[in-house]
């Protein structure tokens, strides 16, 4: 079984393994985004402010992680034959946030520090971010591709749906929070 | 060389048959018609999985930790091969 493990490390690592790697990674891109004021507030919307304590930004994250993992456990109950567990959806979905570490981290680089405007060393930030965010929603994908055991139009589906939902309740809930 | 046993014909895509049959031993040759056990019509790799999967007294779990897979994974496969067997069944009825 040739595998991809950096787009489905899913193959080998789910469950309550994958909740205890994704939540010391969790825990590490909370207190970075706390250090340089990076905001999630959805699973693609990034925004940079500071002035907030480090609760707001666990909650946020955990919005996030929690929200979409909900909609994929319950869409995932319906669609998929197989005797899918939360635990492996919860994990999974957040193992998958893993790359997410890497946008606190650009706002420490001098290039976003001096944020020259069209300078080559912004711009490679800026695919660094794309790459990250890209890759972060490839683990979604294919975490919700080995914990609900779905293929082609309904995972497709799944997708797209809980991402969306996701989103929506994601954004909603922490613009309430400010 | 392993043999793989040929379970599909060839020429039109239809299931094999036996006819012939033979003692190694005495040379004594047994024609007729008999159909192939339904776990010849798995790869190889289904059928270690079956065997792996007897061994560990179908626990998925101790399947995982041997195989060095995740809980996810292992049960996908075993549901792939559940849903192979339901449809050899559907067809053969």
């Amino acid at each position: 079984m040739k595998t991809n493990y950096i787009y489905n490390p899913f193959v080998r690592i789910a469950g309550y393994e994958a909740l205890l790697i994704g939540l010391l990674t969790f825990l590490a891109t909370c207190f970075l985004a706390f250090k340089t004021g990076t905001h999630f507030i959805g699973l693609s919307e990034v925004s940079f402010a500071k002035d907030a304590p480090f609760w707001f930004f666990f909650i946020e994250n955990l919005i996030v992680w929690l929200s979409l993992s909900v909609f994929v456990f319950i869409i995932g109950l319906f669609l998929s034959k197989s005797r899918i567990r939360f635990c492996d959806v919860l994990g999974t979905l957040l193992l998958a946030r893993v790359p997410l570490i890497i946008v606190p981290c650009l706002r420490l680089t001098p290039a976003f520090q001096s944020f020259i405007v069209g300078s080559w060393q912004l711009q490679f930030t800026n695919i660094i971010y794309y790459l990250s965010m890209i890759w972060t929603l490839v683990l979604v994908f294919n975490a919700i591709k080995v914990s609900c055991n779905l293929k082609e139009k309904k995972l497709i589906i799944v997708f797209i749906v809980s991402v969306l939902l996701a989103e929506v309740i994601s954004i909603t809930v922490i613009n309430n929070l400010n | 060389m392993n043999k793989r046993l040929p379970i599909i014909c060839p020429s039109c895509d239809n299931q094999l048959k036996v006819k012939q049959l033979i003692c190694t031993h005495c040379e004594t040759e047994l024609t007729g018609l008999f159909s192939l056990p339904s776990v010849s019509r798995f790869t190889t790799d289904e059928q270690n999985f079956i065997l792996d999967f007897v061994r560990a007294s179908g626990s998925l779990k101790l399947m995982a930790q041997n195989m060095k897979l995740s809980y996810p994974t292992v049960r996908n496969r075993l549901d792939e091969i559940i849903a192979k067997i339901n449809k050899t069944s559907t067809n053969e009825d």
